[in-house]
């Protein structure tokens, strides 16, 4: 571990991987603050540049930077205009924006940036901790237990879904998974499904795939429903006095720290992310203060506000553990990262911390740094970057649209790319209308040529499919898998059959 | 029939097609004998997805299920409370983005991106052109200048009679 800590501090401190954070976690804050872009839309947005980069420590490093910067960058907007673009900021809105509205928005952004970087900074302690540990139990891993662990994985995404979105969130996975077989796959060298497109040969990109399921729905949505992200107060108003006092500090010490750990830890679990620990944080801490501050919850507390914060950006860190340990992403946003690793030609799974030691290690010393970066450069770039929610939506949204159809664009250099792009963009608008959660699609994509190729050795050399119940670790995988699925589906059934 | 069933509805069209070009898949002689073949995992995708397209479809739907996404907050109308919804625009900007991908190449970056710029920021009600033209030029210059010299991406600026 000390040694693999020599290679990713000596890699993440180099002068162009340290602008890398730099970069990016001011590029995420800056977009991030921009209500309609979520975190994916964002990363998707920066992938092809940082493709371009070619080499996948300082790409891996400027997309993590872009990730959490965007989180940081949600919950201002959350603070000061009550427009949580970001699933994983809302529950800062309930007690940032009161205290934004009565003049303490200096001090909200402030108890943010801090709970942010302290969850953050925590996260990555813990995630230098578990990964090697957990790397090295996934060595022991063949074709047969991967294949059921991504069963395991997009089963664990489907349940955490929603209250009764089980069904349709399998149905998104299965829809990504029939996407993800059109092309060659590395098994067979024929293309599969391209209808004669000589485009489609390799298959649809994931750049278009995320650009056009993310970016494009928010920014018609932001057309759609002109409400959508307006400015309500706090936009305008002088954002001063960056300061917390002592006491505040005690106050909010302790819900830093549980919330850190709670936070890492649901974090790593497949499905679960920066929102289900925002909210769980949230609620947590308010059922276990005391009366008086109990009662503040909602109305402006620094607790309120503290836990969320801390939760979310530990969620962000432990949500790596799966992707750089077993290469499997917990989340849509480390869906994308796990595209982004494949396209630069990196092999994300175990072998990465013993292969590409550099790849592995900088990324998490990094995650310290960007930390140390937001609380350091962004806390006091706070009210120069908040004048970016003035700009007049006339012009953001075109903007929008273009940067995500010049990032597809750019991938290939092929027209057509758009086209794919703009046909996906219409089909998850009207995914999201009907409410289909799409993070299911695009994990399913991006683990379906994966998930066949291992598939189709352990069939190959177990000559049938026999290696669903010899191997031990690939049969309990599959009944943790099989529990994932059926204990909502059974609570769905159990508490309409209880109402009707 | 609401939208959630219309979209299980398409799904499983597109799952009875993607399941009748798995089984037509013309196997090569040597992969006719393999245990696992090219389309044995679109077969049983297919088998998935006729299957929970189904269940979408038949089983009663929640009125209180709850999204939980990783992305932005759920466009639904009712989520937002706001009753004024603009469904024209949204339509003219898809349209201007496929003729964007259309006349990217024969206008060039900098023409077909000014264009796009200019005439999406006045179907959204900008009519301040003194500014508007300024800034679509000035912007797709630059993402040029950054595309082209510094990410060294090739990006043909001009259109393609003028080489």
């Amino acid at each position: 571990m000390f040694d693999g800590l020599g290679i990713g501090l000596s890699a993440a401190f180099s002068f162009y991987n340290l602008l890398m954070v730099v970069i990016g976690v001011l590029i995420g804050t800056f977009i991030g603050m921009l209500p309609g872009l979520g975190p994916m839309s964002i990363i998707a947005i920066m992938i092809p540049v940082a493709i371009k980069l070619g080499d996948p420590t300082a790409a891996l490093i400027l997309l993590a930077g872009v990730y959490y910067g965007a989180i940081f960058g949600g919950s201002t907007s959350s603070i000061l205009i009550n427009a949580p673009g970001v699933a994983g900021t809302v529950a800062s809105s309930f007690d940032g924006y009161p205290m934004a509205r009565r003049g303490e928005a200096g001090k909200a952004l402030t108890v943010a940036a801090i709970a942010s970087f302290c969850g953050g900074t925590i996260g990555a302690i813990l995630l230098i901790l578990f990964a090697p540990l957990l790397a090295s139990v996934a060595l022991l891993f063949q074709s047969p237990d991967y294949f059921a662990l991504m069963v395991c994985g997009l089963t664990a995404i489907a349940a955490f879904a929603g209250k009764g979105q089980v069904l349709k969130a399998l149905l998104m996975t299965v829809f990504g998974l029939m996407l993800a077989t059109v092309g060659e796959s590395a098994l067979h060298n024929a293309p599969r499904f391209t209808l004669g497109v000589m485009d489609l040969q390799s298959g649809f990109y994931f750049v278009t795939l995320v650009m056009g399921l993310f970016a494009i729905p928010e920014a018609l949505a932001l057309v759609y429903d002109p409400s959508r992200g307006k400015a309500k107060s706090g936009a305008n108003q002088k954002i001063e006095n960056l300061r917390i006092t002592r006491q505040e500090a005690r106050r909010i010490s302790p819900v830093i720290g549980r919330q850190s750990i709670i936070g890492f830890l649901i974090g790593v679990m497949p499905g679960a992310g920066a929102t289900i620990a925002s909210f769980l944080g949230y609620a947590m801490e308010r059922n276990i203060a005391p009366k008086k501050d109990r009662d503040e919850f909602g109305k402006g507390s620094i607790k309120g506000l503290a836990a969320p914060e801390t939760a979310n950006n530990a969620a962000c860190t432990g949500s790596f553990v799966p992707l750089l340990t077993l290469g499997i992403p917990g989340s849509g946003t480390t869906a994308i990262l796990l595209g982004a690793l494949i396209a630069l030609n990196v092999d994300p799974g175990p072998r990465l911390m013993v292969e590409r030691p550099e790849v592995f290690w900088s990324v998490i010393v990094s995650m310290y740094i960007g930390n140390l970066v937001l609380l350091v450069l962004n806390l006091p770039l706070i009210p120069y970057i908040a004048k970016l929610l003035q700009i007049p939506r006339n012009y953001l949204i075109p903007f929008i649209l273009f940067f995500t159809m010049i990032g597809a664009y750019i991938g290939q250099n092929n027209p057509t790319e758009l086209f794919i792009m703009v046909g996906l963009g219409v089909m998850a608008t009207a995914l999201r209308f009907a409410h289909y959660p799409l993070p299911p699609l695009i994990i399913g994509f991006i683990l379906g040529g994966m998930m066949e190729d291992n598939l189709g050795r352990a069939v190959r050399k177990a000559n049938g499919m026999d290696f669903l119940w010899d191997r031990p670790l690939t049969a309990g995988l599959l009944m943790v898998a099989a529990l994932f699925l059926l204990v909502p589906i059974y609570n769905d059934w159990r508490s309409r059959s209880i109402k009707g | 029939m609401n939208l959630d069933r219309g979209v299980a509805l398409c799904i499983l069209v597109f799952s009875m097609v993607y399941a009748w070009l798995a089984l037509g898949y013309e196997l090569l002689p040597f992969e006719r004998h393999q245990a696992f073949k090219p389309n044995t995992m679109p077969i049983g995708l297919s088998i998935m997805g006729i299957a929970l397209s189904l269940a979408v479809l038949l089983v009663p739907s929640r009125k209180d299920s709850s999204v939980v996404d990783e992305s932005v907050v759920d466009i639904s109308a009712h989520e937002s409370g706001n009753q004024q919804f603009d469904r024209v625009r949204p339509v003219i900007l898809v349209l201007l983005m496929i003729i964007y991908a259309m006349v990217l190449r024969p206008l060039g970056f900098i023409g077909s991106t000014s264009l796009f710029l200019i005439v999406s920021s006045m179907v959204l009600g900008e009519r301040k052109f003194h500014v508007l033209v300024p800034v679509a030029l000035g912007g797709a210059i630059f993402i040029w200048y950054l595309v082209q010299e510094v990410l060294g991406i090739f990006l043909n600026p001009w259109p393609m009679w003028l080489g």
